[in-house]
């Protein structure tokens, strides 16, 4: 009985032994990588088919080699087509020197294993049984830095692609960089000896998954790193700078209050960590680390084309920190303790060579870091925000937007008995809600009624009424006037949108709103029509009267009373201030936040 | 030489008569146009009415205008408020004013979209007066400064060209030229001059502009999966050669108007010739403009 059982264990070991060969898997760089043959596992070792071409080319790419097969056999080279490896079935020879043959042959088929190709690709290689998956995982071989004139760049060099994030710790003060799928076999490690920004560079492996390398810059101050461009695709290159002697000051005193403020309640003083700026391809990006979560605010000046973001409750170690980038689009970045006391601000300011599309939102990767994206291309920014997923909205300071709902009090405007709707309460509903989105984005917006009631007074003729609504937009210099309304006819069926102007300033704004409303709540198209409404006439900015369906036609109205509805349409008209922004008043810098 | 003196002044009292009856034959009758909303109340549509020469006059023109009955048999609606009236109509240089009774201000005060198409069906029929650049309103002999939300501070101007001026708002960075095209009513041989904006008012890019509906309240003269084979111009004279797609509707004769009256605008072109797949139909041989007042008579579409 005991030795039936044991030959029923080894026949299944066996069965398991044989099924291994068919379920492993080989991942080289992070991709799995296919087989025309099947490969080998004899001894706990992986061996691969020398036949099976596509493979091994696949492995050797993804590892920065190249495989092929010359008249002298099979070539594994890498570093500028240094032969690595060469496999001629007599000799095999590695990195030059000649190794006794690990091949083996079965079924007319000649296998290598897999260790070896890991050898001759310089790459770290991993087999995990219980998950029947082998890794080869390119090596950082190299952290060192070059000192320059007025930076420091450091430099982490793989043996082949890699990907990499980095952030900022404190206590002590740490930027680090994790290279996710890669294995550390230092061959240098170097920190110039007399700097002020690096004190030691320490290189681990964390036993996370993936595989990661960490390395650790412990600074002797915080610092604006800046990551290069990848130039070589195995290699990453942070610059930073050496603390300069400052000319520009970024706490000027002459900048105005901020607009923006961000929803943390964290009233703890946290540390600014560091700043850290990137070019990627369609975004300029610079990050703001600090030691926990922040209150900031930010603004721009048109004027001085500087966009600044002040962080409450802040401190900075350093007292001032200024990079200058050399780039059509970003001048100089500077950062510095704004304020002491009684409150502790640090303020980021970026000065700007040309107005942009900047996005101020917190990093969903890395928790306690700002990202602020600034888009060169307004096309790209453009389509951007032209996203429904996210909301949009414009950095703007001292720009004011006067929302005139339509009717109250004592008028009525339009309604329908059936429903006992009036056009006041659809008008007001709407205004409030846009009133909402926009002052969530920063603008200064003025209702020229937040209730029920008459702007002048019951009593007043329909010009005074009229009169009032305009005085208003009038005497605050508004940017914008929008009128809000609902149509009515006699007829029951006649629907859908129209958006009004009389001058010729108002046409462009009117357009945009009467593109958003119609793609946003597919009704009918009555168009873009110039009247002569009172508040058209009398307003001195841009102004548009609109008419949002017919309060007469029940399945309009119905609509109109849904509340679900009525935060569509608001959205509509706020995109269609949004986009009139963007595409009219360029000069005005313009950002999106994604929620 | 007596006789012939007398026979000579009876020939020229004689031909005087004549002159003097074919001009008062001619004369007898003045071709004008009332403008009145199609139902959708977007758009106003030219209505061609004969009135007795001798009695045409701005407020003629402004009561047949307001009193406009022949609604039921096409789909067009009357703005104008039941039971109101033009208590008076007087010129002052370029400007008319016209003093309506109380009723008028009916659709103004309820906020109807009816009260922004009776300024426009205004605007757009005196327009059609020469000379007139625009109209004051006053109600019961009282100047108003405004009616509903609509401003009235100065005269309200007239429309003499580009009537139903429509921006969808989706139009492209390139689209600033104001091409006129006439459409179709639906359901009906009404024509409607539309103005739209196009990058080009070449012919060719009228007639391309001109397939395509208007957002559902215009039919285009060109039903749909026609195919325009071949276009030429010669002299007064335009030859289209269309696929048989084109008699797919009620209305061919109208569709081919509609599309003569497109490529007149500011051209020589008087004549449509249109070929169905190379040949000649019947009912499409010759379209003509033979006078500039025919469009939409009424007397076309009366029962």
């Amino acid at each position: 009985m005991k030795r039936l059982l044991i030959t029923i264990i080894l026949i299944l070991l066996g069965v398991n032994s044989s099924l291994l060969a068919d379920e492993f898997k080989i991942l080289a760089n992070g991709k799995e990588i296919k087989f025309n043959t099947p490969i080998k596992i004899t001894r706990g070792e992986v061996f691969i088919s020398l036949d099976d071409e596509k493979a091994l080319k696949s492995i050797s790419a993804l590892l920065g080699g190249v495989y092929f097969q010359s008249p002298d056999g099979y070539l594994i080279c890498k570093d500028q087509f240094k032969s690595n490896l060469s496999l001629n079935l007599e000799k095999i020879g590695v990195q030059g020197e000649y190794i006794p043959n690990p091949l083996i042959k079965e079924d007319g088929k000649v296998y290598v294993p897999l260790t070896l190709l890991a050898r001759s690709l310089k790459a770290g290689y991993h087999i995990d049984k219980l998950n029947k998956t082998a890794y080869l995982f390119p090596t950082v071989t190299e952290v060192y830095c070059i000192k320059k004139e007025k930076r420091l760049e450091v430099i982490v060099q793989a043996t082949a692609p890699i990907e990499y994030n980095t952030f900022f710790l404190t206590q002590p003060s740490r930027l680090v960089i994790d290279i996710p799928n890669t294995v550390v076999n230092l061959t240098r490690k170097e920190v110039p000896k007399e700097n002020d920004l690096i004190s030691e560079i320490e290189v681990s492996m964390e036993e996370k998954d993936p595989q990661t390398t960490r390395v650790i810059l412990y600074l002797a101050s915080p610092l604006i790193a800046r990551v290069s461009s990848r130039i070589q695709l195995d290699q990453v290159r942070l610059k930073l700078n050496f603390p300069e002697e400052e000319t520009a000051d970024a706490s000027s005193s002459e900048e105005p209050p901020p607009q923006q403020t961000s929803n943390f309640s964290s009233l703890l003083t946290q540390q600014i960590l560091g700043v850290e700026f990137e070019e990627k391809k369609d975004v300029q990006q610079i990050s703001i680390f600090s030691s926990g979560p922040v209150v900031y605010e930010w603004n721009w000046l048109e004027k001085e084309q500087k966009f600044y973001i002040d962080i409450k409750e802040a401190v900075l170690p350093q007292a001032k920190l200024t990079r200058s980038i050399e780039n059509s689009l970003i001048k100089q970045i500077r950062v510095a303790q704004n304020q002491t006391s009684p409150d502790k601000v640090v303020r980021v300011v970026v000065e700007l060579n040309r107005p942009c599309g900047i996005e101020v939102k917190p990093s969903s990767e890395i928790s306690n870091c700002l990202i602020l994206n600034f888009y060169a291309n307004k096309q790209e920014f453009e389509n951007i925000t032209g996203s429904r997923s996210g909301y949009v909205g414009f950095l703007l300071s001292n720009k004011t937007v006067v929302i005139d709902p339509g009717h109250g009090g004592a008028d009525f405007g339009a309604i329908n008995p059936d429903l006992g709707i009036a056009e006041k309460t659809i008008t007001l509903d709407i205004a409030l809600k846009v009133y909402e989105l926009l002052v969530k984005d920063g603008w200064n917006v003025i209702l020229t009624r937040n209730s029920d009631r008459d702007v002048v007074s019951a009593k007043a003729s329909d010009s005074e009424e009229l009169g009032g609504r305009v005085n208003i937009a009038n005497k605050c210099n508004a940017d914008l006037f929008i009128s809000i309304h609902c149509n009515a006819s006699y007829n029951r069926k006649v629907s859908g949108v129209s958006s009004h102007y009389f001058k010729e300033i108002d046409l462009p704004l009117a357009e945009m709103l009467q593109q958003s409303l119609t793609q946003n709540i597919l009704w009918k198209n009555r168009g873009v029509q110039q009247n002569r409404f009172f508040v058209l006439r009398y307003t001195k900015m841009p102004a548009v009267l609109l008419e949002l369906g017919f309060i007469s036609n029940n399945t309009e109205a119905k609509l109109l009373k849904n509340p679900e509805f009525v935060s569509k349409v608001a959205q509509a008209i706020y995109e269609g201030i949004c986009n009139y922004m963007i595409k009219y008043m360029p000069q005005k810098v313009a950002r999106k936040v994604v929620q | 030489m007596k006789r012939l003196s007398i026979l000579l002044l009876i020939l020229i009292f004689f031909l005087g008569g004549v002159y003097w009856g074919l001009k008062n034959f001619y004369h007898n009758y003045s071709y004008i146009t009332l403008w009145m909303p199609e139902e959708n109340l977007v758009f106003l549509v030219p209505i061609t009415i004969k009135l007795p020469a001798n009695t045409v006059a701005p407020q003629l023109i402004i009561e047949k205008l307001i009193s406009f009955n022949d609604t039921d048999s096409l789909p067009l609606i009357n703005p104008f408020p039941s039971g109101v009236k033009l208590l008076g109509c007087s010129i002052q240089k370029n400007l008319i004013e016209l003093n309506f009774s109380s009723q008028f201000l009916l659709p103004f005060e309820e906020g109807k979209e009816e009260s922004r198409l009776i300024l426009s069906a205004l605007s757009y029929t005196l327009g059609e007066i020469p000379g007139v650049e625009g109209f004051i309103i006053n109600i019961e002999g009282e100047k108003k400064e405004s009616l509903g939300e609509i401003s009235l501070g100065e005269p309200y101007p007239v429309m003499h060209n580009f009537p139903n001026l429509y921006l969808s708002g989706k139009e492209k960075e390139d689209e600033k030229q104001k091409i006129l095209l006439y459409y179709l009513l639906p359901r009906s041989e009404l024509l409607v001059p539309v103005t739209l904006m196009g990058s080009s008012d070449s012919l060719t890019s009228r007639l391309e502009r001109l397939k395509r509906n208007v957002e559902g309240f215009l039919v285009s003269p060109f039903p749909p999966a026609t195919e325009i084979l071949s276009f030429k111009v010669s002299g007064k004279k335009a030859y289209l050669n269309l696929t048989s797609a084109f008699l797919n509707s009620s209305y061919p004769k109208a569709q081919a108007k509609a599309i003569l009256y497109t490529l007149s605008k500011n051209t020589e072109i008087k004549e449509l010739q249109i070929l169905i797949e190379g040949k000649k139909i019947r009912q499409l041989n010759k379209i003509t403009l033979n006078k500039e007042k025919e469009l939409n008579s009424i007397y076309s579409f009366k029962k």
